[in-house]
């Protein structure tokens, strides 16, 4: 029994470390970053990567390296990554643009409009699982408010216990509704990255195909569908065309 | 008599059928390879949808067709009657390409609704004739070419007959002639058109006549003109015949008074014979994918004019190849940059000269480049491969990566800024620093939605509403039943007094009094009655009625009645206790038989 409690102690305290390090190695790797050894500062970076961990903050870092080194693509991949985290991130956006500059395409971003766009603007005011949270939030003041009503002893507050109960009803739908067709659209919404130098889409996807567009290094597509060696995307500017599965990286992966 | 009749007929019926006659006519059957044939469709009158045959073995040109009419002047019976004759002809020139026996098959023509065939033709081609001489107009002329002149050679030499595709071949063209005759007076210079090639004449700017060897002979020779050729695609090409025209002092063979050689001027068309090349292809192993189809020995620059520069300024960026080659013949790769970095179309200089050994100088692609942003750029390495043909190989030259640095611009590039005059303060972009603090979290997160979690929080709510429905009509049914709350009250109450009994013990009065409660209140409870109706002999009733044992009853009553006097009366501790043990026990006693 003691020697077990020593050994979760010393789990405790290993894990606590561990935590530790990481925190040491981010602040390192930014030591080395401000003194201008981007190689050495992005390998400590990503090696925090690599242990499973994520954080907005981390891919931004990784990705102003790759940007001082000049590799275009892994770049723009790494702010994509990071805005994912956190899409409202200014500081995020702004790099990502610099990034975009040295890019060679410079493909047009067609808006997307009316009824739909509407639509997931509202749902993407939060990530679906803080609506989740708050139709979870919602469900439980419907109950007090019905409570209220149902134990309310004058009509006043009766009444404005029902209107209340109603109103939540209705929150409970809209938000757990919001939820779903939130996460539809992040499970759809799949950017990539071109990694290759210069990669040919086709119309069809096999080789022999018609040409429909050269696209090179850091431009961003998103994949709508995958067939053998071939996804097809779509550029920003709406075109649907066929690419070489390893000429692409999922930002998602 | 009636064979005359019969061969009057024969001769009509003949005469009738001669009248539309449609044939097909060569000048002799038999030709040199290297002659032109002419062909002739006639038929004595206007004829409609003429069909030529197949011409096998045969390249065309034509038809040309010529509608002419004669008149003939009949005198019959001393009247004079015109006739008119119409006809038309239809000339096609042949040039054969091979050697052999070929059939011309029946041409067709439409008259009067009538469909008339032509008879076939046979046509032997044989070896090149040397004496391409069958141009002149008239037979005295051709005959005399026959006779003079048959030294004179008109030659097309070709540099290598098996070249690259984009290899220069050169081609001399030279006129060999005996030393006993002279030629003169060139004139219609008739070039083939080089299909299939890239061609550029050197033209001689004086003709001088040299020494030269021909078939193992001395002969004179003069150099027409040379043709440097760039084979654009691989395969057999032919070369199309030179032919000129020459005024050639040749001997007649006679001398004259003083006993001189007798000269005679003749008229001269010089051909030479059709040649082939056979164009090698380019060896598809190892084909760079940058190839674009240079061919020779060059040198690849990519030079911009400046690296550092504000954003808005523009910087010239030339992309050039050097060297020996097909330089007019490929497309210069061009360079991909940025989008940052604007480019605009290039202007392209060439600077290529074209000595016989083929094309040798300079082309190059300058663009404008102007940087709309401020930041470090990199314009990627630029490939140039040509095919080497000393070494036989592709060879490719990759430039270097050329970094362009800009800062930012004195006259900062917004386009479409309204102008006021109000100051308008820009934010600056800048890029941003790395993050110094973070939190991080695992990669592999769980989604709340979706999750068991998620729908039981939000489910439970829901379900709590019918709970609390259900709880609130059990507590109203209970409230409902009086009787039932009445007794449970008074149960409660006989417990509670007997625990304040317990509690007073040794205190004679209130002890007492709370015994009797207790007491009271186990009888409203069980038998249902008000304090009022608390007589004894009501309760014994009542109690009998309940089935109560005579014993307990009486055993009841008696604790009563000692706990009334006990009240009043001195009591020792030893009492209260034995009254409450007597109360206790009866009280469950009396529970168990009221039922």
């Amino acid at each position: 029994m003691k020697n077990k409690i020593i050994l979760f102690l010393l789990f405790l305290i290993s894990f606590a470390n561990a935590s530790e390090s990481i925190d040491a190695t981010f602040k390192k790797a930014n030591d080395l970053y401000n003194k201008g050894d981007y190689e050495q500062a992005l390998q400590s970076f990503e090696s925090i990567a690599n242990k499973g961990n994520e954080s907005a903050d981390l891919y931004f870092n990784i990705a102003n390296c790759y940007y001082k080194l000049g590799k275009v693509a892994p770049s723009i991949y790494n702010y994509e990554k990071a805005l994912l985290l956190n899409p409202d991130d200014e500081a995020i956006q702004t790099n990502l643009s610099f990034a975009q500059k040295t890019a060679i395409d410079d493909i047009k971003i067609l808006p997307e409009v009316g009824f739909k766009k509407m639509v997931k603007e509202f749902t993407s005011t939060f990530y679906y699982d803080t609506w989740a949270w708050i139709a979870v939030f919602i469900a439980f003041l419907s109950l007090l408010s019905f409570l209220g009503y149902y134990f309310g002893n004058t009509v006043f507050l009766k009444r404005t216990f029902f209107s209340l109960f109603l109103l939540f009803l209705i929150g409970i739908g809209v938000t757990v509704f919001s939820a779903f067709l939130q996460k539809k659209f992040d499970t759809n919404y799949n950017p990539a990255i071109v990694f290759s130098e210069s990669t040919t889409l086709k119309a069809e996807p096999k080789n022999s195909s018609e040409d429909v567009v050269t696209l090179h290094e850091g431009t961003k597509v998103f994949v709508l569908e995958e067939l053998g060696n071939w996804k097809q995307v779509e550029l920003t500017d709406k075109t649907k065309a066929w690419i070489d599965k390893e000429a692409i990286r999922e930002v998602k992966e | 008599m009636k064979k005359i009749v019969l061969g009057l007929i024969f001769f009509l019926s003949f005469s009738v059928s001669a009248q539309v006659k449609f044939e097909a006519k060569t000048e002799r059957n038999s030709y040199g390879i290297n002659e032109n044939i002419q062909l002739v469709f006639i038929i004595n009158n206007e004829g409609d949808n003429f069909e030529p045959p197949k011409f096998e073995g045969f390249k065309i040109s034509g038809p040309t067709i010529f509608k002419g009419q004669d008149e003939e002047t009949f005198y019959v019976n001393g009247k004079i009657t015109h006739k008119r004759k119409v006809y038309t002809k239809y000339y096609y020139y042949l040039t054969p390409t091979k050697k052999g026996t070929f059939t011309i098959g029946s041409a067709t023509i439409e008259y009067n609704g009538t469909i008339y065939k032509s008879q076939p033709i046979k046509i032997t081609i044989t070896d090149p004739i040397q004496l391409p001489n069958y141009q002149g107009q008239n037979p005295r002329q051709r005959q005399q070419n026959y006779d003079f002149g048959e030294g004179i050679h008109l030659v097309g030499e070709l540099s290598t007959k098996n070249p690259h595709v984009n290899e220069p071949v050169t081609v001399i063209y030279k006129l060999y002639f005996p030393y006993n005759s002279s030629v003169s007076n060139f004139r219609n210079f008739q070039a083939p058109k080089y299909e299939d090639f890239w061609s550029q004449y050197i033209d001689m700017k004086q003709l001088r006549a040299e020494k030269g060897k021909y078939n193992g002979k001395d002969y004179g020779v003069v150099v027409l003109r040379k043709v440097i050729l760039y084979p654009l695609e691989a395969g057999a090409k032919k070369i199309e015949p030179f032919k000129i025209d020459v005024d050639a002092e040749v001997p007649t063979g006679r001398s004259d008074w003083f006993g001189r050689l007798e000269m005679k001027t003749v008229e001269k068309s010089l051909s030479t014979g059709i040649q082939t090349i056979n164009v090698k292809p380019l060896p598809e192993n190892g084909k760079p994918v940058s190839y674009t189809g240079a061919v020779g020995k060059y040198d690849f620059k990519v030079t911009p004019s400046k690296t550092t520069l504000k954003a808005g300024e523009s910087l010239d960026l030339e992309v050039s190849v050097s060297g020996k080659g097909n330089l007019k013949l490929f497309t210069l790769p061009k360079p991909v940059v940025p989008s940052a970095l604007e480019m605009y179309d290039p202007a392209h200089t060439e600077n290529v000269q074209t000595p016989v050994t083929g094309m040798v100088g300079k082309i190059s692609d300058k663009y404008t480049i102007i940087p709309q942003f401020k930041g470090k750029y990199t314009i990627k390495p630029i490939e140039f491969s040509y095919y080497d043909l000393a070494s036989k190989s592709y060879k490719t030259i990759t430039s270097k990566e050329i970094t362009i640095d800009v800062a930012e611009g004195d006259a900062t590039f917004v386009a479409n800024t309204p102008s006021t005059n109000k100051q308008v303060i820009q934010k600056k972009e800048v890029f941003q620093l790395n993050k110094l603090k973070t939190e991080f979290v695992s990669a592999s997160r769980e989604d709340f939605l979706g999750s068991g979690l998620f729908y039981s929080l939000l489910l439970a709510p829901l379900l709590l509403i019918p709970i609390v429905m259900i709880a609130k009509k059990q507590k109203e049914a209970k409230d409902a039943d009086v009787v039932g709350n009445r007794v449970r009250n008074n149960n409660r109450l006989v417990k509670k007094y007997l625990s304040e009994a317990k509690k007073q013990m040794g205190d004679k009065v209130p002890f007492y009094m709370a015994m009797e409660k207790a007491l009271h209140n186990f009888l409203k409870a069980k038998l249902h009655i008000e304090t009022v109706e608390m007589s004894k002999d009501n309760i014994i009733e009542l109690l009998q009625q309940r089935n109560a044992s005579e014993e307990s009853i009486n055993r009841f009553m008696e604790l009563m009645n000692d706990c009334e006097f006990a009240r009043y009366a001195p009591a020792t501790d030893t009492a209260m206790n034995n009254d409450f043990d007597r109360a206790i026990t009866i009280i469950s006693e009396l529970e168990k038989q009221l039922k």
